[in-house]
């Protein structure tokens, strides 16, 4: 009998034994929070994203925040409140890997992906990014204005000319602003601009483009632009939405971040590729890819989440997340599955309009291209001749590059 | 086998299987010495007890001391301290700016540390502080720190004696840079400088000296530019400190032609500064307000005893705050509005006419300070969360893609947040809409929008349907 309850004790301590065994691996893994910033445009996609991840997860909680201006924001963020995870652009990753914010990253299901957006995140060999949409500008057309959407360059023009005709009042026909070079670049690539030469992933900083003997053949085109108003110097970002919403320019370039703004004014609107200016060069836009990051903050010397931000990162690749952001952003998917499956007219006509576009340089020299070529665009009153001033910016630009 | 050698077996298993399991329990613990951690208790005493004295036995210094004989009996410490039977746990022969002090090795087991302050020793004592039984929760990991004050059943866990003198300091310059508040050594605030906010309180910056010793009526400070370098200006105040939390202190830089007067205090010249106890400017309520979206252009803090329109001008974390002053010091409560133009910031329901949006502040002092959210009715008195600036989606009811000549449909009136849709034809020649239905005029593509300007809650939702008229 006193056997027995030996034998009994012996199981129960075994068990304990067993116990703390089996404990030891549920700790490691054990339930985490997760913090990622978004833009707040952005945010309420991914909160619902979180809310039906949340619950499939239950040991992780991941904590959307919505964030202005959240990439400047890494700076000055205390340990505390730093994100695990970004949403972000894809040439982010060439200055937040200078400054070691981002941490590389596998892409889970790569399959599933353009190696165009896969590059777009690729840095030096490495990957610092989850592609999740893809987003570029485009021709838009006010219907209520012009009959169609050009097909040529000249029928654009003329259009122009016959809107600025009717409409003493307006000070130009293109609505977009000419001191913004990533929404000029249509008008740059269709005149033989580009910035450096190589490509994504493998840019080549010693090749400038930005006054290459082509392009420098066709500047003439631009001061023409200004002398007949279809560009006006003076436009900015605002003012050029305002235009296109309320009548007063025929033809806009911009995103899909304005489609709620140009809807609401139930303007009958087209998107269409930008039509060809000059015989031999496609007038392609930037193309940008939005994407997941990881921040250094999930490392195991800061929050050491990086067990469940895998798990995150993983399922940011499969289709149904990404089905479900790309109908709550209004942006074309980059799973390819998701993208077969996302079905929205407007979103097929900027993806279509964004076929052969330049995938925005990730690396952190062009940092130093912004504003000088964004200059050499607006600044007429310095210099009348666009000639001069893209030469300008061109040694501006490889002097920053080489000091 | 025999009956002895079978019960040695099983005594052996156990022991080794037993030995194993407390082995790789214990392991991390053995690692950083067992104990790792602390139960800290503050105790404050004012009063001499009469059990206390000499008389007794317990107290052995003459004159007694107001802590001589207490000591703390425990349990549940998981056998570290567990006083059973035994002279309970003494405080520490010096204490702290609060009072008496003990720091108390616990278990890292021990959750919940049940304890008695008492007069006495062993099962017996003569006198208990507070009559029942006391627990104290611990902290999952390391110390936990607990206060206690005589008769008071309350288990603070942060220092209930702490007080905070709030220095003022307005310079009609704006010019802050270089200016902090040294605390005096002799004070219990002890010898440190404390710089001013960087960000107004509509009166100027403020600084914050916490004051733990409950007994001490005034604190000394040094008001002073340029740190400890030799050609500090600076000048010493003293401040009496209320009964209550905070005191505050309101002091002016009257500008001499533009220019401080330079300190130097051996030759007796000074700082020309004014110190008051009351705000000059009235009782001053500052009003933090948080609107999700950050749109805060055109609104303003309306009081509406004066009808006078402040503006929001500085930010933080929650969100913009403006202010305005009660030039009436004894009024107890007061009433603003938050405007943009003709329109009130309204809660669920109200109409923009008479009483609505108007919130009540109970002033409290020479400064109020509440938060408010926007829509939201409650006048908060503690900093909150501010609401996400996160609007969640809508959606609405797929419509067809087809519609017959002639023939009609009913569109959806709501989004999937109950909020009205605007429907537009964008090809009134194929498709119009009346009532609420769209009907097809001719053959061809009838392109329609719908769209949903969003609230707090909610963001925009806009779509466009292309509906093939057949």
């Amino acid at each position: 009998m006193k056997s027995k309850k030996l034998g009994l004790v012996a199981a129960l301590a075994a068990g304990a034994v067993i116990a703390t065994l089996t404990g030891a691996p549920a700790a490691s893994a054990a339930s985490a929070n997760i913090t990622m910033w978004v833009d707040l445009d952005r945010a309420s996609a991914f909160q619902s994203w979180a809310r039906i991840y949340n619950r499939t997860h239950p040991s992780t909680v991941v904590n959307v925040v919505g964030k202005d201006g959240l990439k400047d924001k890494l700076a000055t963020v205390a340990d505390a409140d730093a994100p695990d995870i970004i949403i972000g652009a894809h040439d982010w990753i060439g200055p937040l890997k200078s400054s070691n914010m981002i941490l590389p990253v596998t892409i889970a299901n790569a399959g599933k992906f353009d190696a165009r957006d896969k590059s777009a995140f690729s840095l030096r060999g490495a990957t610092y990014g989850i592609p999740l949409t893809v987003e570029n500008v485009a021709l838009f057309t006010n219907l209520n204005l012009v009959k169609k959407a050009p097909s040529t360059f000249a029928e654009l023009e003329t259009d122009a000319k016959t809107f600025l005709k009717k409409h003493s009042k307006a000070k130009f026909a293109l609505a977009v602003s000419p001191g913004d070079a990533y929404h000029m670049y249509p008008l740059f690539s269709g005149l033989g601009g580009y910035i450096f030469g190589g490509s994504s992933g493998n840019w080549n900083v010693n090749d400038l483009g930005i006054a290459n003997a082509k392009f420098k053949k066709n500047a003439g085109l631009i001061d023409k632009w200004y002398a007949e108003n279809l560009i006006n110097s003076n436009v900015t970002g605002d003012t050029a939405l305002a235009a296109f919403t309320s009548n007063q320019a025929p033809f806009y370039i911009t995103g899909p971040w304005n489609l709620d703004k140009i809807r609401l004014k139930n303007i009958n609107y087209d998107i269409s590729a930008f039509p060809t200016i000059v015989k031999g060069f496609k007038p392609v836009p930037f193309y940008g890819v939005q994407g997941a990051m990881l921040t250094k903050w999930s490392g195991p010397d800061k929050h050491n989440v990086k067990f469940q931000t895998n798990a995150v990162l993983a399922d940011l690749t499969t289709k149904p997340t990404q089905l479900l952001l790309a109908n709550a952003t209004i942006r074309t998917p980059a799973n390819l599955d998701a993208r077969k499956a996302f079905k929205d007219v407007d979103s097929a006509a900027f993806f279509a309009a964004g076929q052969g576009a330049v995938t925005m340089p990730q690396i952190l020299e062009m940092g130093t291209v912004w504003s000088p070529v964004a200059n050499a665009w607006s600044q007429v009153k310095q210099n009348k001749s666009a000639l001069k001033r893209f030469e300008a910016a061109q040694q501006t630009i490889y002097t920053s590059i080489h000091k | 086998m025999g009956y002895t050698q079978r019960i040695r077996k099983a005594l052996i298993s156990l022991v080794s299987l037993g030995c194993l399991a407390a082995g790789m329990t214990a392991m991390p613990a053995q690692a950083d010495d067992t104990p790792t951690r602390n139960l800290i208790i503050h105790y404050y005493r004012s009063t001499l007890d009469v059990n206390g004295t000499a008389d007794n036995g317990f107290c052995v210094t003459d004159p007694c001391g107001i802590y001589d004989g207490w000591n703390i009996w425990l349990w549940n410490t998981g056998g570290v301290s567990d006083s059973s039977g035994n002279n309970g746990f003494n405080f520490d022969a010096v204490g702290d700016k609060f009072g008496a002090k003990a720091t108390i090795p616990v278990s890292l087991t021990a959750t919940r540390v049940g304890f008695l302050v008492r007069i006495g020793s062993n099962w017996g004592w003569a006198k208990q502080d507070v009559p029942d039984d006391r627990f104290a929760a611990l902290k999952p990991t390391g110390d936990t720190e607990i206060w206690l004050k005589q008769n008071d059943p309350v288990i603070y866990t942060s220092n209930p004696n702490d007080r905070v003198l709030r220095i003022h300091y307005n310079r009609a310059s704006n010019d802050y840079a270089g200016w902090d508040v040294q605390s005096q050594a002799a004070n219990a605030a002890d010898d440190k400088a404390i710089p001013f906010s960087t960000k107004s309180d509509c009166f100027g910056r403020v600084a914050e000296i916490s004051v733990p010793d409950i007994t001490q009526p005034t604190q000394d400070y040094i008001l002073r530019k340029g740190g400890d370098s030799p050609s500090l200006k600076s000048h010493v105040f003293t401040a009496t400190l209320s009964d209550k939390k905070y005191s505050d202190v309101w002091i002016n830089a009257n500008l001499f032609l533009g220019e401080d007067i330079t300190v130097d205090e051996p030759s007796g010249t000074y700082l020309d500064l004014t110190q008051q106890d009351l705000n000059p400017n009235g009782n001053l309520i500052a009003v933090h307000y948080n609107r999700p979206l950050q749109d805060y252009t055109g609104w303003n803090l309306k009081t509406l005893a004066d009808g006078v329109a402040h503006p929001f001008k500085v930010s933080d974390d929650f969100g913009k705050i403006g202010c305005s002053y009660l030039v009436d010091r004894t009024a107890t409560s007061t009433v603003i509005k938050i405007m943009k133009g003709a329109n009130a910031d309204l809660f669920k329901g109200e109409s923009p006419a008479g009483l609505g949006g108007q919130r009540t502040i109970s002033v409290k002092g020479p400064v109020t300070e509440v938060w408010l959210k926007q829509g939201n009715p409650t006048v908060y008195e503690k900093l909150i969360v501010p609401d996400p600036a996160i609007q969640s989606a809508q959606h609405v009811a797929p419509i067809a893609s087809s519609l017959k000549r002639g023939a009609s449909l009913t569109l959806p009136a709501v989004t999937s947040a109950k909020l009205k849709i605007s429907w537009f034809a964008l090809t009134p020649a194929v498709c119009s809409i009346k009532s609420g239905k769209l009907t097809g005029k001719s053959a061809g593509q009838c392109k329609l929008n719908a769209s949903q300007t969003g609230s707090v809650a909610f963001k925009v939702f806009t779509a466009q349907y292309r509906i093939q008229v057949k």
